[in-house]
C-alpha cells in the first residue's frame, strides 16, 4: 500500500515538473518569510546600500509605476556575484556582484531586470501558460497513470519546448521593460552585454563558478544574449544619449569589495581567486598597501613547510613599505623573523608596531617578546 | 555378537567421514573472495591543500591544543576531555608524529589572559573580541615558536546526525544499535528484532584537524562517538529517549574508537586502507559491537516539574506579587500585545486573590544590578552565582514598592524546540500543525496529520514564567505554547526518498496575532500554580472520568 502511494506521487510530480512555467517572483507572505530567512542566512554590507539606493531611485522612478511595491535594496557579502528581487520589494545584490562591474551603467542594467518582474510583472504573459497547464493537468494526470507512467515522456518532451518558448519571451519582455528604465534614468544600456561579458571573463581567471545566471560561464553567455535581445528590440536611433557614469562612489566601493572578496577567498581557503582579485585591483585601480599585504599573507600561507622563505619575508618587507600598511603586519614580520632565528630583526619589527600602535589591545605581550628577544641577541 | 572392541574405532572413522564431508562442503561453498575496495584518495580521507605524503613530509612536531569547541551542556566535562585529548594523542603518536602535550599551550595562554587583564568583560560576561585574539593569536604563535611545532591539532565535539535503517545507525565512520541495546550474541535474535524504520538519530562526533603554522587546515576527519537518542519501540510505538549529558563521553572504548576513525589515514595509507575493509581494527564498522561496552541508558524526555516547592507553601507564603513587563527577548512585540499579556496574566492569576502589583521597570533593574557587581570572572568568564542571587534579593527593595512584595514574577518569550509528528506539534501544553499551522484534531481515522510528513524538528514559540520570592529561592517555573515559528512544507516522498515536512522561518509580520492563542499560552504557563491538583488532572485527563464508569459498569 505503501509503495502504490509513493509511485502515484512520483507520478503526479512528474506531471507537475512536466507543466511548471517561468516562475514570477515569489510574492506574498512567502516571500516575506523568505525574507525573514535571508535576513538570517546573508551578512550585510551596509557600506553600499546608499550606492544600491541611489541606482533604483533613478530606475524607479524612470519606471513612472506609482504605488508600486517600494523596492528595498540592500548589499549582503558573499563572493558569488547575484542580485535578485522578492515579490515584496525586498532585492538583494551581492558584493561579488559589485565589486566586479566596470561602471554603474552595468550594475543597473543588471539589476533592472530583477526590479521590473517586481514593479511591473508581465501577468498576462506569465499567467497564461500557467492557465493552460492547469486547464490541462487532471487531463494529462489520467493519460499518464492510464500508460502507467509512458505517456509523461512525450508530455514532458514537448511542454519543455513549449516552457522555454514561453520562457524566453517572458524573459525579453522583462528585459525590455528594464533596460526601457534604464535608458531613461540615464544608464548606457549598451553595457548590459558587456556587463556579462566582463563578469564572465573575471570568474574565469579566479577559477570561480557559481550556480545562479550570473555566476558561470554558460549562464553568463545566455544572459548576455538575452539582454543583447532586449536591446535590439529597443534599437532607437532617436534614443538621447546616456548621461556618463560618475567614477565615484562605484571605484572606492568596488575597491573596498573587491579586498573583502579576497578575505572571502582566505576565510573559504579559495586560494586560486586571491591572485587574480589582487592583480585586477591593481591594474584597474593602483597597487596600495592593501593588496601588498594581501599578497603577503597569500605567499605566507602558501607554504607547505614550517620553513620561513626569503619570499614571504620580502613580500612582508613590500607590505610595510607602502604608505598606509596596516600596522598588524609589522608584528607579523617580527613573528615570521623570530620563526627565522634573527631575533634582532624580530626585535625591530615588534618595536616598529608599538611604535606606530603604542595603545594596540596586545601591547603587554609584545614588549614581552621585545624583552624576551634583545635578552638572547 | 559384534565386538565392543571395535566401537571406538568405528566411532572415529564415523567423525572423519563426517569432519571429511564438512571440509568437501566447505570447500564447495567457499565463495569467491571479494576484491578490496578501490584505494581512497588522499582528499577523501581528509588531506587538504596537500598530500598525505607532503603532510608526513612537512609535519613532524605537533602541538594539542585544549578541547574548546563542545556542545554546551558537555563543556565542563574536564574528564571527557582528558581522554579524548588522550586518545588522539596515542593514535598520533603511533602515526609517528612527535606529540606535545596541550598542558605547554594552556601555560602561555594563561599567561598572556594575566597579562592582558582577561578576555571577559566582567559586568556583562561577553568575550571582548580584540582581547580574545590578540590572546589566542599570540598564545598559539608563541607555543609554536617555543615548542618549534610544524603544526597544531584541534581537537572538538560537535553533534552529528546518525542515518539509521532498520537496526543499525551510522555516521563518521561507525554504526551503533539504534535502541540503545546492548548488541544481540546471535543471528536469531537479531533476526527477530529487526525493523525497517528509517530515519536519522542525533549522535556525536570527534573532529580531529591538523593546521598547519602558516595556519593552513591541513587535515581533518570525523570520528563517531555515541548517539545521543535512542529510537526505541514502546508499546505500540516509537519513542525516542535521551542519553543523559553526564552519561555521554563516559565510554573508553568509543571515545577509542572515535579517535582512531579521526586519526586513521594519518597512521595507515591508503592501500593498508584498502586493504583493510574488513578488519575491524582499520574499519570500526567491522567492529563486534558486543565488543564495546553496553551504551549509556536513554531516557523519556521529562519536564522539570513546574512546581518548585509544593503549591500549599507557595499559597501560604505569597500574597502580594510584583509582576514584571514581558521581557520579548529577540522578537519585535507590539505594545498592544506586550499588555494582553500582562491583562491575561492578572487574570489567570485572579482565582489565587493574590494583590498583584505592576513592576514595569523591574528587569531594568535586574539588568542595571548585575551590570554594576561584575558578577563575571573576566580570565574565564564564569558567574558568580552567589552575587548574582544577592542582586535578585536587591530588586525587590529597589522596586520603590512598599510594603516590599512577597514575590516577583518574572515573565518572557523564549524559543521552544519541539518535534513534529506527521505535521502535529505539542509543546509546553499547546498543539498546532505545522502544515495547515491550524489546530491538532485527531480522530481515530483521520485528524490533522499527514503520516507521509514523518517527524522532525520544529521551532516554537512559549511564554516563560518564573516566580521568586525575597530569598531567592524559586517557586515555581513554567512554559506556555505560544506559536510555532516555522510552518511546514510538505516534500513528497519519492522512490528513494521518504516523505517529509520541511520547516521553514515564518515572517516576522506573521506573529502575535492570535489573542486565543496567547491567551491559552498564559493558562498552560500557570495552571499548575493556579489550578488545584484535582482541577488540573481533570483537565489533563478529560477522559478519565468516563474510563472509571465503564470499569465499574463492567
Amino acid at each position: 500500500m505503501e509503495r502504490v502511494r509513493t509511485w502515484s506521487w512520483s507520478l503526479v510530480m512528474l506531471a507537475g515538473a512536466a507543466g511548471m512555467a517561468h516562475s514570477a517572483p515569489v510574492s506574498g507572505i512567502d516571500a516575506d518569510r523568505q525574507e525573514a530567512s535571508y535576513e538570517k542566512e546573508y551578512s550585510r554590507a551596509t557600506v553600499a546600500d546608499a550606492y544600491l539606493n541611489s541606482i533604483v531611485e533613478r530606475l524607479v522612478a524612470a519606471a513612472q509605476k506609482p504605488g508600486a511595491t517600494p523596492i528595498r535594496i540592500r548589499a549582503v557579502r558573499s563572493e558569488t556575484p547575484f542580485v535578485f528581487a522578492l515579490g515584496n520589494g525586498a532585492t538583494y545584490v551581492s558584493t561579488g556582484l559589485i565589486a566586479r562591474v566596470a561602471n554603474d551603467s552595468q550594475l543597473a542594467s543588471l539589476i533592472a531586470p530583477e526590479i521590473a518582474g517586481v514593479i511591473a510583472p508581465n501577468t498576462t504573459l506569465e499567467g497564461s501558460l500557467d492557465e493552460k497547464n492547469r486547464k490541462l493537468l487532471g487531463a494529462k494526470l489520467l493519460a499518464i497513470v492510464a500508460t502507467a507512467g509512458v505517456a509523461a515522456f512525450p508530455m514532458a518532451s514537448s511542454e519543455a519546448k513549449q516552457y522555454s518558448a514561453h520562457s524566453t519571451a517572458v524573459i525579453l519582455d522583462n528585459d525590455t521593460t528594464a533596460l526601457r528604465w534604464a535608458r531613461a534614468a540615464g544608464f548606457d544600456i549598451a553595457q548590459a552585454p558587456l556587463a556579462t561579458q566582463r563578469l564572465k571573463e573575471l570568474l574565469a581567471g579566479e577559477s570561480f563558478s557559481g550556480s545562479n545566471r550570473l555566476s558561470n560561464s554558460a549562464d553568463l553567455n545566455e544572459r548576455g544574449t538575452q539582454l543583447g535581445n532586449a536591446l535590439q528590440a529597443l534599437a532607437d536611433p532617436a534614443a538621447k544619449a546616456p548621461t556618463p557614469d560618475a567614477a565615484e562612489p562605484l571605484r572606492s566601493l568596488s575597491r573596498k569589495l573587491s579586498v573583502d572578496l579576497v578575505h572571502l577567498d582566505f576565510d573559504h581557503s579559495r586560494r586560486e581567486g586571491i591572485l587574480p582579485v589582487l592583480d585586477r585591483i591593481d591594474r584597474e585601480q593602483g597597487a596600495s598597501a592593501d593588496t601588498a599585504c594581501l599578497r603577503a599573507r597569500y605567499f605566507r600561507e602558501l607554504s607547505t613547510s614550517a620553513e620561513i622563505t626569503q619570499q614571504v619575508i620580502d613580500a612582508y618587507q613590500s607590505c610595510v613599505a607602502a604608505p598606509g600598511a596596516p600596522v598588524e603586519n609589522h608584528r607579523e614580520l617580527g613573528y615570521l623573523y623570530r620563526d627565522k632565528g634573527d631575533n634582532a630583526a624580530a626585535a625591530r619589527a615588534f618595536e616598529k608596531y608599538l611604535a606606530l600602535a603604542p595603545g594596540a589591545v596586545d601591547a603587554p605581550i609584545i614588549r614581552s617578546y621585545i624583552e624576551e628577544l634583545r635578552a638572547k641577541h | 555378537m559384534p565386538s565392543t572392541n571395535k566401537l571406538p574405532a568405528i566411532l572415529a572413522a564415523f567423525c572423519l567421514a563426517l569432519s571429511a564431508g564438512a571440509v568437501a562442503a566447505d570447500k564447495k561453498k567457499t565463495a569467491p573472495v571479494k576484491p578490496p575496495p578501490p584505494i581512497p584518495t588522499d582528499e577523501s580521507l581528509g588531506f587538504f591543500d596537500n598530500t598525505r605524503d607532503q603532510l608526513l613530509t612537512n609535519i613532524k612536531r605537533l602541538g594539542v591544543m585544549p578541547i574548546t569547541e563542545m556542545p554546551s551542556s558537555l563543556r565542563e566535562r574536564d574528564d571527557a576531555k582528558q581522554a579524548l585529548t588522550e586518545a588522539v594523542m596515542k593514535y598520533l603518536r603511533a602515526a609517528n608524529f612527535e606529540v606535545v602535550p596541550p598542558a605547554n599551550y594552556q601555560a602561555i595562554y594563561d599567561k598572556f589572559n594575566q597579562q592582558l587583564g582577561g578576555m571577559y568583560d566582567p559586568s556583562s560576561g561577553a568575550m571582548k573580541r580584540e582581547v580574545a585574539n590578540a590572546v589566542l593569536q599570540n598564545a598559539r604563535r608563541d607555543f609554536g615558536t617555543r615548542e618549534r611545532l610544524d603544526g597544531f591539532v584541534y581537537i572538538r565535539v560537535r553533534p552529528a546526525a546518525a542515518s539509521y535503517y532498520g537496526d543499525y545507525a551510522s555516521w563518521d565512520g561507525v554504526h551503533e544499535l539504534v535502541d540503545g541495546r546492548p548488541a544481540p550474541q546471535n543471528a536469531f535474535v537479531s533476526f527477530w528484532m529487526a525493523n525497517d524504520s528509517q530515519g536519522s538519530l542525533p549522535a556525536l562526533s570527534v573532529v580531529v584537524q591538523i593546521v598547519n603554522k602558516q595556519d593552513r587546515v591541513v587535515y581533518g576527519r570525523h570520528g563517531g562517538l555515541q548517539i545521543i537518542a535512542y529510537h526505541v519501540f514502546v508499546q505500540d510505538n516509537y519513542v525516542f529517549k535521551y542519553v543523559s549529558s553526564k552519561d555521554q563521553l563516559k565510554d573508553a572504548g568509543r571515545i577509542d574508537r572515535a579517535a582512531r576513525v579521526a586519526t586513521l589515514p594519518l597512521v595507515h595509507t591508503p592501500k593498508e586502507i584498502s586493504l583493510g575493509d574488513e578488519n575491524p581494527q582499520i574499519n570500526a564498522r567491522r567492529i563486534d559491537l558486543s565488543t564495546l561496552p553496553p551504551p549509556p541508558p536513554g531516557h523519556r524526555f521529562v519536564n522539570e516539574p513546574p512546581l518548585l516547592v509544593p503549591r500549599e507553601q507557595i499559597l501560604q507564603s505569597v500574597h502580594r506579587v510584583a509582576l514584571g513587563p514581558l521581557d520579548p527577548d529577540r522578537y519585535d512585540v507590539p505594545k498592544d500585545v506586550e499588555q494582553r499579556f500582562i491583562e491575561s496574566i492578572k487574570q489567570e492569576l485572579a482565582p489565587l486573590n493574590w494583590e498583584i502589583i505592576d513592576a514595569p521597570n523591574a528587569v531594568d533593574m535586574l539588568v542595571k544590578g548585575l551590570m554594576e557587581t561584575k558578577l563575571f570572572d573576566p580570565m574565564t568568564g564564569k558567574r558568580d552565582e552567589a552575587k548574582a542571587a544577592a542582586v535578585r534579593k536587591s530588586v525587590f527593595n529597589s522596586l520603590g514598592i512598599k510594603p516590599v512584595p512577597d514575590a516577583i514574577m518574572w515573565v518572557g518569550l523564549v524559543q521552544s524546540g519541539a518535534v513534529h509528528r506527521g505535521g502535529d506539534v505539542e509543546w509546553d501544553g499547546a498543539s498546532q500543525n505545522g502544515l495547515t499551522m491550524g489546530p491538532v484534531i485527531k480522530k481515530f481515522w483521520s485528524g490533522s496529520g499527514v503520516p507521509q510528513a514523518g517527524s522532525g524538528g520544529v521551532t516554537a514559540l512559549s511564554l516563560s514564567v518564573y516566580l521568586a520570592d525575597g530569598n531567592d529561592t524559586g517557586l515555581y517555573r513554567s512554559r506556555g505554547g505560544i506559536q510555532l515559528l516555522q510552518k511546514l512544507k510538505f516534500i513528497p516522498p519519492t522512490y528513494s526518498t521518504g516523505g517529509r515536512g520541511e520547516p521553514i522561518d515564518l515572517a516576522p509580520t506573521e506573529l502575535f496575532h492570535e489573542p486565543e492563542r496567547e491567551r491559552a499560552s498564559v493558562h498552560f504557563a500557570l495552571r499548575d500554580l493556579v489550578m488545584t491538583p484535582e482541577a488540573l488532572s481533570a483537565e489533563l485527563n478529560p477522559n478519565a472520568d468516563k474510563d472509571k464508569k465503564k470499569k465499574k459498569k463492567k
